[in-house]
């Protein structure tokens, strides 16, 4: 017995392997109102410019983590390369303070969490908590340096600051049109997708528990999609939903996989959608399956860690994406997302 | 180009983001909100804006006297704003916040 015949014989239609070719394909539409930074393969934080995607690569090892996808922050301190003491107006919220350095900063007014001691010059060190809202004091000592303090419940990457406070736009990517239609079947099919979470399942603007990783929807038809969300809304945990016209066409609204979110291991998943035939693997994990459901008919595009080109933003990386045209076997759906 | 907004109060720009379109209704699993992100926008809503003269005592690092609110309801914006918003651009000498 070969293993061989695990794996699908059916070439994907769209294979968008971003780890490895730490490139847009030219199908994909990508948007950011903002510049944005990222860690280059050396592991030093590098700038992009408006519009111009990041690949983003961990810090310690130099592995390359696909396409960075953030929602928008605001780093809330001035002149955040190298840090003095100052005082910020904060929200009731959950905040995340990071650094890199050996220095230490020490929470004095409306927040007295910490302090956060820095570990090295190339470390980031984070701390997340909840101050009462109004002026919170954070008090330098040693060299504290690209600094952040944003309003969230993880840190995101390095927004540079000077004289004002600077806000990262969204990371806005998606296949539309003849791009879409050239590679998606809507009768049956198989997403794959690989990728790291940042977020915890919450996204700090508005409070959304429900992070996109991929999105398939149609701008005609309202709720006829297939999607997978990273969420703290059902689990916390990963899981697909196909909807007709509002309709949730599985078994249950998601065919979520409890896992833990926010911790940067890679997960891998597939979801295969064909008419009463439903398959969803996280990790090669025993498919949850559903044979009843009907599915969309008339998508016309991808959006990629968003939902509908427009909210409910992923935050993390996307190491491949990947389409087949046709509904694999669920053997093939754990084949593929197999270590 | 940065636009930069002040509306009067929260409530006005609630308004008049929904007349824009700027804001989705609750449905399903999404639970609504400003939709402050496109291809072909970026709405950075900054809300109240305070004056960087809060007093703290040098010796304890206690707030005596908290920063003061400025004026109105703020909005950054990228994008061609929807009719009648340019009645809303203000030119700030030194923003406190602004897109990277």
């Amino acid at each position: 017995m070969s293993i061989k015949r695990f794996f699908p014989n059916t070439r994907p239609t769209l294979d968008l392997n971003f780890a490895a070719t730490k490139r847009i394909d030219p199908r994909i539409t990508y948007t950011r109102a903002s510049t944005g930074t990222f860690v280059d393969l050396n592991g030093l934080i590098q700038s992009a410019a408006v519009d111009q995607a990041r690949f983003d690569h961990n810090p310690t090892t130099g592995e390359s983590l696909g396409l960075l996808v953030e929602e928008a922050r605001t780093n809330l301190l001035l002149n955040s390369a190298t840090l003095s003491t100052q005082s910020v107006t904060v929200a009731a919220v959950a905040n995340t303070l990071s650094f890199y350095g050996t220095g230490t900063i020490t929470l004095t007014g409306v927040g007295t969490a910490g302090p956060l001691v820095g570990t090295g010059v190339n470390n980031r060190v984070s701390l997340t908590f909840t101050p009462t809202a109004g002026v919170l004091v954070l008090t330098v000592s040693g060299s504290v340096t690209n600094a952040q303090l944003e309003a969230g419940a993880f840190p995101t990457s390095y927004i540079p600051t000077t004289s004002a406070t600077a806000t990262r736009a969204a990371d806005v990517a998606s296949i539309t049109g003849t791009n879409f239609s050239s590679f998606y079947n809507a009768l049956q099919g198989v997403i794959y997708a690989e990728f790291s979470a940042t977020t915890t399942g919450i996204n700090s603007a508005g409070g959304s528990a429900f992070p996109f990783v991929y999105h398939i929807n149609s701008a005609g038809a309202i709720n006829s999609e297939h999607f997978l969300v990273a969420s703290n809304g059902y689990g916390p945990g990963i899981g697909p939903n196909t909807q007709v016209l509002g309709v949730p066409q599985t078994i249950i609204d998601n065919l979520l996989v409890v896992t833990t979110l926010g911790n940067l291991t890679v997960k891998k998943t597939a979801y295969g959608y064909k008419e009463n035939d439903f398959g969803f693997t996280l990790n090669a994990s025993t498919v949850l399956t559903d044979t009843l459901g009907t599915v969309p008919s008339t998508p016309d595009r991808l959006c990629i860690g968003n939902q509908n080109l427009s909210g409910n933003i992923f935050t993390g990386t996307i190491k491949r994406l990947t389409y087949y045209p046709i509904r694999l076997p669920n053997a093939q759906l754990q084949a593929l997302t197999a270590n | 180009m940065t636009n930069y907004l002040r509306f009067s109060d929260e409530m006005t720009f609630c308004s008049t983001a929904h007349m824009a379109g700027f804001y989705n209704e609750p449905e399903g699993n999404n639970p609504g909100g400003y939709i402050q992100y496109t291809h072909d926008h970026a709405m950075d809503i900054v809300g109240i804006l305070y004056n960087n003269d809060a007093v703290v005592d040098p010796e304890t690092l206690e707030i005596i006297t908290p920063a003061t609110p400025m004026e109105g309801w703020h909005v950054n914006f990228i994008g061609t704003l929807p009719d009648g918003w340019d009645r809303l651009l203000v030119a700030p000498r030194n923003p406190c916040r602004m897109f990277a």
